[in-house]
C-alpha cells in the first residue's frame, strides 16, 4: 500500500475519533455523542468532496464544538478541540488553528504536550502534502510539454514528407516541360524528316540525302539541348552517399574507411539528413575526445531498413554514454522511426538503424 | 417516479418481502400485550428488529442492478444518479413508514396511547427507518453478491441487537458493554423510546433524534461514494 499524506491523515482521524469514543464511554453524555457524530459526518463530507472551499467548513465544526462546550461539555470536548487543531494545521487553515489555541483549555499546561504534538503532526503532514502536490504539478507540466513537443515533431515530420512529395512532383513537371520545350521539338522534327527520307530514298536519293543531313543536324541540336538540360538539373552539391563519402574523405585526423552496400535509392532525403548529422557528430566526437587510430563507417541499405555503423578504436573511460549532441540526434532518429545505440567494447560503435517504409 | 414504481414492485416480488413487510407487521398489532414500566412497548422492539431485516430485503434492488450491470443502462438514460438512488431508497422507506403509521393508529385506538406518545414514537421510528435504510444502502455498496450481503447483514444484526438494547434492556447488560452499542443507531432508537416513555417529548428527545439524523447523513455519504454504481 503506497503511503500518502492523505492516507496517514485519514488513519490518524480514525484513531482520534476512536479515542474520543472511548473517552465518551466514561461519561455517556448525549451532547458529547452528538458532537462526536457531527465531527464524524463533517470528516466524511470533507473526505468525499476534496475541495479547498469545503475544507473551510471546519469553522462550523469549531462553532458547534464551542457551543457544546458552553452548554456543559465534558473532557471529550477538549479532545475534540485538539482534533480540530490537528485538522486545521493539516489543511493549512492557520487562522482557525490560532483561534483554537487562544481558547483557554487548549493552552493549559497539562494539555500543552498534546496540543503541541497535534500541532506538529498536522504541520508535518501539511508540508508533506504540499511538497507532493508541487511534485505532481511539475510532473504534469513536463508531461504536457513532452506531449506538445511530440505533437510538434509529428507535425513537422508530416510536413517534411509532404514538402518532399510536392518537391518531387514539381521537379517532375519541370523536367517534363524542359524536355518537351527544348529537345522534344527537335527530336520529333528529325523523326518526321527521317520518315520522309525513308519514303523518297529510292525515287530521289539526292533529296533524301539532303533531308537526312538536315535531320542529323536537328538531332544533334536535340541531343545538345538534352545534355544541357541534364547538366542543369544535376545537383551541384553532393547528396546522399556522395555527401557521406565527401565527409569521410574530408576528415583529416585519421583515415576513415567508408563502405557501402545495398540499394540506396529507397533512402529518403529526411533520412539522409539524419544519417549525415550522425556521421558528422560521431567524427567530431572522435576528433575532440578520443585517440582513435582508425575509423570505419559502414552504410548498408536493404528494402526494409538502412543501417549506419561508425566504429573507432579510441574508447574513452567515461560513464556518460552519449554526449549531448548524440542525445539530441537520438531524438531525431526516433522521430523518423529509427533507433540509435552504442556499444563500448574493444572498439566504440555507434549504430543507427532506420526502417524504410 | 418510474424508478420508484418499478423498484417497489421488484422489492415486493419475493414472498419473504411480502411476509416481512406486510403480513407480520399487521399481525403484531394483534399480539398479546406485554408491558415494561407499565407501557406496552415490547411490540415496538419486535417491530424494530423486523424492520432491520425487511429494509435489507427491500433494498436488494440496487445491489442486483449493480451486479447485473443494469445500473449502467439506467444511468445512460436521462435519470441522474441522485434521482436513481433517491427513488430506490424511497421505495424502501415508504412501506416501512406505512407500517409505522399503522403502528401509530393501532396504538392510539387499540392501546390508548396518548397523542404525545404516539407522535413521539412515530417520529423516532420514522427517523430510525431513514437511518436504517441509509445504513443498508451503505452496507450493500461494499458487497458484490446478494448472498454475501444478506448473510453478513443478518450476522451483523444478530450482534447489534443485544448490544443496542433491542433484546434486553441496556441496563441489564454488563457495565462494560452497556454503551458500546452507541456506535450503532438502534441504540439511540431505544434510548429515544426510553426517554419518551419516561419524560415525554423534551430537549433530550430532540437531541437523540438529531443523532439519528446524523447517522442517516453519515451512511448516505459513505454509501453514495461512487464505486461501481
Amino acid at each position: 500500500m503506497k503511503l500518502t499524506p492523505t492516507k496517514v491523515f485519514n488513519i490518524l482521524n480514525i484513531a482520534c475519533i476512536s479515542l474520543m469514543f472511548v473517552n465518551w464511554l466514561q461519561v455517556v453524555d448525549t451532547e458529547d455523542f452528538l458532537l462526536l457524530l457531527f465531527l464524524v459526518v463533517m470528516c466524511i463530507v470533507r473526505n468525499k468532496w476534496n475541495h479547498p472551499y469545503i475544507r473551510k467548513t471546519i469553522v462550523i465544526d469549531l462553532f458547534v464544538t464551542v457551543l457544546i462546550l458552553s452548554i456543559g461539555g465534558s473532557y471529550m470536548v477538549e479532545f475534540a478541540l485538539k482534533f480540530l487543531l490537528f485538522q486545521s494545521m493539516f489543511w493549512g487553515l492557520y487562522p482557525v488553528a490560532i483561534i483554537i489555541c487562544y481558547l483557554p483549555m487548549v493552552m493549559e499546561f497539562t494539555s500543552l504536550l498534546l496540543t503541541s504534538s497535534v500541532t506538529l503532526m498536522g504541520l508535518v503532514l501539511n508540508f508533506w502534502i504540499n511538497e507532493r502536490n508541487e511534485r505532481l504539478k511539475q510532473r504534469d507540466y513536463f508531461s504536457k510539454k513532452n506531449y506538445q513537443l511530440a505533437n510538434l515533431q509529428n507535425e513537422l515530420t508530416t510536413a517534411l514528407a509532404q514538402v518532399e512529395q510536392m518537391s518531387i512532383i514539381a521537379e517532375r513537371s519541370r523536367i517534363a516541360s524542359e524536355i518537351h520545350d527544348n529537345a522534344g521539338h527537335e527530336i520529333i522534327a528529325s523523326f518526321i524528316t527521317l520518315q520522309t527520307v525513308r519514303k523518297i530514298i529510292e525515287k530521289n536519293p539526292e533529296k533524301a540525302l539532303e533531308l537526312f543531313d538536315k535531320s542529323m543536324i536537328r538531332l544533334n541540336h536535340g541531343v545538345k539541348k538534352m545534355r544541357d538540360a541534364v547538366h542543369n538539373m544535376s545537383a551541384v552539391a553532393f547528396m546522399g552517399v556522395d555527401k557521406m563519402r565527401e565527409i569521410c574523405q574530408n576528415y583529416s585526423k585519421v583515415s576513415v574507411t567508408f563502405i557501402t552496400s545495398g540499394d540506396m535509392t529507397s533512402v529518403t532525403t529526411n533520412m539522409w539528413h539524419v544519417l549525415e548529422a550522425i556521421l558528422n557528430e560521431s567524427l567530431t566526437n572522435v576528433m575532440k575526445h578520443s585517440k582513435a587510430t582508425f575509423v570505419r563507417v559502414e552504410l548498408d541499405a536493404t528494402k526494409h531498413l538502412v543501417r549506419l555503423l561508425i566504429e573507432n578504436d579510441g574508447v574513452i573511460d567515461t560513464t556518460d554514454s552519449f554526449g549531448s549532441g548524440l542525445r539530441s540526434l537520438r531524438y531525431r532518429v526516433v522521430t523518423v522511426g529509427g533507433n540509435l545505440t552504442f556499444y563500448k567494447g574493444e572498439t566504440f560503435r555507434v549504430i543507427c538503424v532506420i526502417p524504410i517504409h | 417516479m418510474i424508478v420508484f414504481k418499478y423498484a417497489l414492485l421488484r422489492s415486493l416480488r419475493s414472498p419473504l418481502s411480502i411476509v416481512g413487510s406486510i403480513v407480520v407487521p399487521i399481525a403484531y398489532i394483534f399480539l398479546p400485550v406485554n408491558t415494561w414500566k407499565n407501557t406496552p412497548v415490547a411490540g415496538v422492539v419486535n417491530l424494530v428488529m423486523l424492520m432491520l431485516l425487511s429494509a435489507h430485503l427491500l433494498s436488494g434492488v440496487i445491489l442486483e442492478d449493480r451486479i447485473d450491470g443494469s445500473v449502467i443502462r439506467v444511468l445512460t438514460s436521462p435519470v441522474s444518479t441522485f434521482s436513481y438512488i433517491f427513488q430506490n431508497l424511497l421505495s424502501v422507506i415508504i412501506p416501512l413508514i406505512i407500517q409505522i403509521i399503522l403502528l401509530g393508529i393501532s396504538g392510539y385506538t387499540r392501546y390508548n396511547w396518548s397523542i404525545e406518545y404516539t407522535l413521539g414514537l412515530s417520529i423516532c421510528m420514522i427517523l430510525f427507518v431513514i437511518a436504517n435504510t441509509a445504513f443498508v444502502f451503505c452496507w450493500n455498496m461494499f458487497f458484490k453478491s446478494i448472498e454475501s450481503s444478506k448473510y453478513t447483514f443478518w450476522f451483523f444484526v444478530a450482534v447489534i441487537t443485544p448490544l443496542s438494547g433491542l433484546v434486553v434492556p441496556i441496563e441489564m447488560l454488563p457495565s462494560n458493554f452497556q454503551h458500546v452499542g452507541a456506535i450503532l443507531y438502534p441504540y439511540w432508537l431505544m434510548r429515544s423510546v426510553t426517554v419518551l416513555t419516561d419524560n415525554g417529548i423534551n430537549m433530550e428527545f430532540w437531541l437523540l433524534q438529531s443523532i439519528l439524523i446524523l447517522f442517516a447523513v453519515a451512511f448516505l455519504f459513505l454509501g453514495g461514494k461512487r464505486r461501481s454504481i
